[in-house]
């Protein structure tokens, strides 16, 4: 098959990278191994997304029994050659970013994609050293060697990405504002795989295919992105009291061209003062939004999976007035309050962060994401595993996951503990998944350092996550045996009793025993409960000395 | 919004209708659980819950979803009356309603808007604040302790239920082997005393 074909070839070529960082370097030899790990066989299953294939191109020319495509539907989502989309890399938070450069289906029914890869700025540190780069900034690949491109199967992209290309090559088509504020990432610049460098030029030929198809679409500026109008994205809601005004979105246009992603603003400098002070707590939520729509925007009709509108349609009360009136407020209040500069993302006066519901951003979400438990695992051994305690136990994962993006400025994964037994139920608790140990470190630190009070007057404690070894322990306390080789004279019918259940008949010794059991436990449920209402009284007895308590509106 | 407020009113449906179990013994698995509970109703759902904080010998718990609610009822108060026991004995499991923070997966309560801020060192209310961070990391030992003692008790009972039993077993051993030897037999003849005969086996 021409998939694994390519993937030996460049397994061969790894040894002769000189001088790469071992992140790199295992970057790129990963690539070939990790992506076929990702099941090829649900392919076949029923619950896989759907797809279809859609404009056909032509046959191989060396394998009549390949034939490659234009364009495909993958649950939903209309994916074009020269699309740029997300793919999920096994043991990987991040998605990689590519362009679809190669579209075909073998012999087999494999549905294969060559995707010709964006770098992030992260993965090549080694060669950036202190050049700057933009927050969203994509390096492109080019020249020829390992981590150009790679193979494969069509099951492993999760969603599609909006990568404009903002270089001044008189071959690109200049991008407009709009295009640059719905981008989610932007590049300008290439790093050439085989010479390992970085350069604003852009070669004839990437991968054997024109560099026209990398630069903008000619047809995508004249995209109409329709962030003004009533579509089913603008229902109305009210959440928490504060309703939507959508119609502001209407009234002022302009507000939206300035509200960039703070990085862009490095490249267009459009600073207003006034309206961008107002806007930095709230540009994250507006371009996130206004990413979303975009992305609609392009693909029409075709709305993604249920999940995503639910989440697109909950835009709320971000931009009302009452907020900005809120915070001027506070502003007020405080005495000494400094002007916030708008790049500083931490606030420096006692300001009231209102978190609202983000649209999640990349990854789609008919992507079925690894278990839990096994990423819960892997990130404690990366050291980016936190435990986030003294939440409001009623919240749901996806709250505490805005919580951290609006208050931290960070995107993580996160999910509430379950209660058991022994929970407090006043404290609840929460472990966040981020995306680098150094990222986890400074929230920790931050969480330290300055108080982060919820809603209802409690800080929040965040501490490195430990989780105990998920392995069963195979003796319990109370369980108990004669002894084994006295256990086998026992008949059948005991040893089912046994690993099945049953009630403890009133004439067995085992009654008596399990009743002294039930009176262990009603002692020791009756001692959680006098504990927990001393707790309570502390934390109330504490809460009361507060003197700015946030009202939470319930 | 509507369909956020009918989300979380099916969650809570759910809650109503899902008990949670306690003091399971590691090897039971789903289908032990499920056959055990179907008896009572009909069991739709059984999912354990990981225990991440807590120290090992604490016993599995799971949630478990039923048919309607009032199985649900029925399961606790059958199971809290009585001692049931699942995957070993003699000690039997606790059954209670369960609780929306059980679940990891539930929605957004709808109607609530959450709020948070940072404290400069310039704030009245720091002090505060760092001293309710010391009473949550207090409050996390007490209740650290206090599991340690529950667990130790725990292991006393047992201890001492081990040494009961098997003392118990021994006599009955002891009286089945006289029994069976017929010593029992001759001695009651002896001592002019009525004994059952045993059973020829």
């Amino acid at each position: 098959m021409i998939g694994t074909f390519l993937q030996e070839k460049q397994k061969e070529m790894v040894p002769s990278i000189h001088d790469s960082s071992p992140a790199m370097f295992e970057r790129l030899t990963s690539h070939c191994d990790k992506y076929q790990m990702f099941p090829l066989q649900e392919a076949a299953e029923e619950d896989s997304p759907e797809f279809s294939w859609g404009a056909k191109k032509g046959k191989g020319a060396l394998n009549k029994d390949v034939q490659f495509y234009k364009s495909f539907t993958y649950a939903g989502v209309e994916f074009n050659l020269y699309d740029c989309v997300y793919m999920y890399r096994h043991g990987e938070e991040e998605p990689d970013i590519g362009k679809i450069v190669k579209v075909w289906e073998t012999k087999t029914r494999k549905r294969i994609v060559k995707v010709v890869w964006f770098f992030r700025p992260t993965e090549l540190t080694h060669w950036l050293g202190n050049i700057k780069v933009l927050g969203n900034e994509l390096l492109l690949a080019s020249g020829e060697g390992v981590g150009l491109s790679n193979c494969n199967p069509v099951e492993a992209i999760t969603g599609k990405c909006n990568v404009v290309c903002t270089s001044i090559d008189r071959r690109n088509p200049q991008p407009k504002d709009r295009d640059l504020e719905t981008a989610e990432f932007l590049f300008y610049r290439t790093f050439d795989v085989g010479t390992q460098e970085i350069s604003e030029k852009f070669p004839n030929s990437i991968a054997q295919i024109e560099v026209e198809h990398f630069f903008n679409k000619v047809t995508d500026l004249k995209q109409p992105l329709h962030y003004g109008g009533k579509g089913s994205l603008d229902k109305p809601h009210s959440f928490g009291g504060a309703t939507v005004k959508t119609t502001l979105k209407d009234d002022q246009p302009g507000r939206n061209t300035q509200s960039t992603l703070p990085p862009v603003t490095l490249v267009k400098q459009t600073k207003s003062s006034t309206r961008t002070d107002q806007c930095t707590t709230i540009s994250q939520c507006q371009v996130t939004e206004l990413v979303e729509k975009g992305r609609q925007g392009r693909l029409g009709n075709v709305s993604e999976t249920d999940k995503t509108v639910a989440r697109t349609e909950v835009k709320h009360s971000y931009c009302t007035p009452s907020t900005n009136a809120l915070k001027k407020r506070k502003l007020q209040d405080l005495s000494d309050t400094t002007p916030f500069d708008q790049h500083k993302v931490m606030k420096s006066t006692s300001q009231v962060i209102e978190v609202t519901t983000r649209v999640k951003e990349g990854a789609s979400t008919w992507f079925k994401e690894r278990p839990w438990n096994d990423r819960l695992q892997e990130a404690q051994e990366r050291g980016t595993l936190v435990l986030l305690e003294n939440l409001d136990p009623s919240y749901a994962s996806t709250e505490v996951e805005d919580i951290v993006k609006h208050a931290l400025r960070k995107t993580v994964s996160a999910k509430m503990v379950q209660h058991n037994t022994f929970s407090n139920p006043l404290n609840g608790k929460a472990f966040l998944i981020f995306k680098s140990s150094e990222a986890a470190e400074t929230a920790i630190f931050e969480l330290k350092r300055r108080c982060l009070m919820l809603g209802d007057g409690r800080p929040v404690v965040a501490r490195k996550g430990t989780i105990q070894d998920q392995v069963k322990s195979k003796d319990f306390p109370g369980h108990l045996s004669i002894g084994k080789l006295k256990f086998q004279k026992l008949g059948e019918e005991m040893r089912k009793a046994v690993s099945t259940s049953h009630y403890a008949q009133s004439n067995t010794i085992e009654h008596e025993l399990a009743v002294e059991w039930r009176v262990l436990q009603e002692q020791s449920s009756l001692w959680w409960k006098a504990l927990h209402q001393e707790q309570a009284a502390e934390i109330e007895q504490l809460n009361s000395k507060l003197k700015n308590p946030i009202k939470n509106s319930v | 919004m509507g369909s956020l407020m009918k989300e979380y009113a099916a969650f809570e449906e759910k809650v109503k209708r899902t008990i949670f179990i306690d003091s399971l013994s590691p090897a039971a698995t789903e289908a032990v659980v499920r056959a055990s509970l179907d008896q009572f109703g009909n069991v739709i759902q059984v999912k354990f819950i990981p225990n991440y904080l807590e120290p090992k010998n604490v016993g599995l718990s799971a949630l478990v979803e039923l048919e309607n609610a009032d199985q649900a009822k029925t399961i606790i108060s059958e199971i809290s009356s009585s001692s049931f026991m699942i995957c070993g004995m003699p000690r039997p499991v606790r059954a209670r309603a369960a609780e929306a923070e059980m679940f990891d997966d539930r929605p957004i309560k709808p109607g609530r808007k959450i709020v948070c801020r940072w404290l400069d060192s310039s704030d009245p209310d720091v002090e505060v604040a760092k001293k309710m961070k010391h009473l949550v990391s207090k409050h996390a030992e007490e209740a650290k302790f206090c599991l340690k003692h529950q667990l130790e008790e725990e292991e006393n009972l047992a201890k001492k239920q081990t040494e009961i039993l098997n003392a118990t077993y021994k006599k009955y051993e002891l009286i089945d082997s006289v029994v069976g030897n017929r010593v029992a037999e001759r001695l009651a003849e002896r001592y002019r005393v009525h004994v059952a005969k045993a059973e020829q086996q």
